[in-house]
């Protein structure tokens, strides 16, 4: 009894795990376990797409325009005569890369704003948050179109698009987490033993504030693979022969009557993957807040 | 009530102000001369072709060589007698332009966001209170449905009930005002792709917020008060369930927005979505640059209307 009350007036809180029971608990849920599995495939396929692909992307066999689905080609050819599965391997390279890089530009950049915003508050904070509120507002896909028309289509700018978009919720998030972590009496000991103020938002403020933005990040990726499949769906982003998921269906698009295939078959592939980094995010989600856990 | 509405009112002019500062700016960020963004590149050539002095005259004509402020306070001027330009490419007024098109996507949003919410809330409440296979299907149904690119679940429907089913039309658009029959018949297929995400994240929420208030001890409460479930349900857990679920259906807006750009490309459908895929194509900057303020204030206004909801539903936010 005795026992049990200290416990709970210890705030009932759960023993430090280890780093390998961290692990083993987060892929113990058979959905993260599957997501884990088809995510590390689509990322060795795109690492080892010139291994893996049959043909090269650009391959152009006239003689063999628009095969079927078969044995000589897996998911058949579209109207050049270019193998669709390796074009899909290839694509997985471009598409996951511009995903990555566009995440890494949206926290680079959001991350040590909202940091700075939260840390500071003051005139900067509220530029900062008008700013994020203004940005948040535009409608994302019709923002992106208006971002690329202004650079130029083409990879880096479509990355720097989606980086530009994504940004203001990494700052917001970032903000709201600093402006908590802030108050609590470690930073207050860190202060008073004469950190500055970079030390303090590097070695205390950051550490303890970056699970959602983990989670975050996660999430990003597919919603920056989804953005960038419908920009090169529309024509407007990656402009063919490049073969980014969204390219590829949008070449198959006009021939959707006679040889539906190539148009199908990527989907899949961005289904996948995004379904994969969604499932993530929400067992991350759950294993850095168990009181969520089971409300998805 | 009618204070906090003017209050968050207020509160949403500094956002549309920077808006319209970043719209500016985007004009200013268009690659080589900036009267090339306002006159586009027939008249640019044109122009140039009667030398630098007959370019200058232009310049000082739509007062670029004014100070940016001054060109920004100018330019806000003319936002606000509707006055946003005229096409690069047709010459026309770009209000014109988007006037005609503007009730083909309202309608096709309007009648597509009233069924992100009714299905959003009512299959997020059943799984909410269905655990089992009902729950089971309708997790997958959002999983799915958040995961999947809406233009490629439209190409999946036209194969299946326009090429190999033959029951819907593939593409094309006609007014279900002027021919119900064949206007019901044109939308089911785009309103269907267009819903599944709206739908799938609002019932994902409306489910997981159902399922965090069904837990609290005031649930527990008013069912040992002997009141009958749905009661319970309706009255006591769906009302505190909503305020999360208005936020993701007013966010759901600009994603709305963002997807009809798709299915109008998909569809055929000759709406604003369709004009903003041309505009950016040609790099039709006014009639770009319209589309997106256009988007952005019906977001914002949305907001608005969320916010001051979400207060009737809690009065204590009114208060805070």
């Amino acid at each position: 009894m005795a026992v049990e009350t200290l416990r709970l007036g210890m705030g009932g809180l759960p023993e430090p795990k280890s780093l390998m029971a961290s692990v083993r608990s987060f892929v113990y849920e058979p959905k993260a376990a599957t997501a884990l599995v088809i995510l590390g495939l689509l990322l060795l396929m795109a690492i080892f797409a010139p291994l893996l692909a049959p043909y090269g992307f650009a391959e152009q066999d006239v003689t063999a325009s628009r095969v079927q689905p078969g044995a000589e080609h897996l998911m058949g050819t579209d109207i050049l005569g270019r193998d669709i599965l390796s074009r899909i391997i290839y694509g997985a390279r471009i598409s996951l890369r511009i995903g990555f890089i566009s995440v890494g530009i949206a926290a680079g950049v959001g991350v040590p704003t909202g940091a700075i915003a939260g840390y500071y508050g003051g005139w900067w904070d509220e530029i900062l948050m008008r700013l994020t509120d203004a940005m948040i507002a535009f409608p994302n896909l019709i923002f992106l179109m208006g971002v690329v028309a202004v650079l130029g289509p083409g990879t880096t700018n479509v990355m720097i698009a989606l980086g530009l978009n994504a940004f203001p919720l990494y700052a917001r998030l970032t903000r709201g987490q600093t402006l908590s972590v802030k108050q609590r009496d470690y930073v207050s000991a860190a202060r008073a033993l004469g950190g500055t103020d970079l030390r303090i938002m590097a070695r205390h403020i950051m550490p303890n504030a970056v699970q959602p933005l983990i989670v975050q990040g996660s999430l990003a990726l597919g919603t920056a693979v989804l953005a960038e499949s419908s920009l090169s769906f529309l024509g407007i982003g990656i402009s063919p022969p490049t073969p980014t998921w969204g390219v590829i269906i949008s070449e198959g698009f006009a021939l959707i009557r006679t040889n539906p295939w190539i148009s199908v078959a990527p989907g899949f592939f961005i289904v996948a993957f995004v379904l994969s980094v969604n499932l993530l995010g929400d067992r991350l989600r759950d294993v850095f807040d168990p009181r969520l856990r089971g409300t998805r | 009530m009618v204070g906090y509405s003017i209050r968050r009112f207020l509160g949403s002019i500094p956002v549309i102000i920077m808006v319209s500062m970043l719209a500016f700016l985007g004009q200013q960020l268009v690659p080589g001369d900036p009267i090339l963004a306002i006159i586009g590149e027939g008249e640019f050539a044109e122009l140039a072709t009667g030398g630098s002095e007959a370019l200058d005259a232009r310049r000082k004509e739509l007062g670029l060589d004014r100070p940016a402020i001054l060109q920004y306070v100018s330019y806000v001027e003319r936002l606000m007698q509707g006055d946003f330009g005229r096409s690069f490419v047709s010459r026309e007024p770009v209000l014109d332009m988007i006037r005609v098109r503007l009730p083909i996507s309202m309608k096709l949003n309007v009648i597509t966001f009233m069924i992100n919410i009714g299905m959003g809330l009512s299959l997020g409440t059943i799984a909410a209170l269905r655990p089992g296979y009902t729950d089971f299907f309708a997790t997958v149904w959002a999983v799915l449905g958040v995961a999947t690119p809406n233009f490629w679940a439209a190409i999946l429907l036209i194969l299946v009930f326009s090429v190999k089913l033959g029951w819907l039309p593939t593409s094309g658009w006609v007014d279900p005002f002027s021919d119900p029959v064949e206007g019901f018949k044109h939308l089911i297929l785009p309103i269907f792709a267009l819903s599944l995400f709206g739908s799938a994240t609002i019932m994902r929420q409306t489910r997981s917020s159902l399922l965090e208030v069904l837990r609290e001890d005031y649930i527990q409460t008013a069912r040992a008060k002997g009141l009958i479930e749905r009661r319970v349900v309706i009255r006591h857990a769906l009302k505190n369930a909503m305020l999360p679920v208005m936020t993701i259906i007013g966010l759901s807006l600009a994603g709305l927005i963002g997807g009809s750009v798709l299915i109008e490309r998909v569809f055929a459908i000759p709406g604003v979505g369709r004009m903003a895929i041309d505009a950016a194509n040609r790099r039709d900057f006014p009639v770009l640059q319209a589309i997106v303020l256009l988007g952005t204030f019906a977001i914002v206004g949305a907001n608005l209307v969320t916010d001051i909801a979400y207060a009737w539903l809690d009065p204590r936010i009114k208060y805070s």
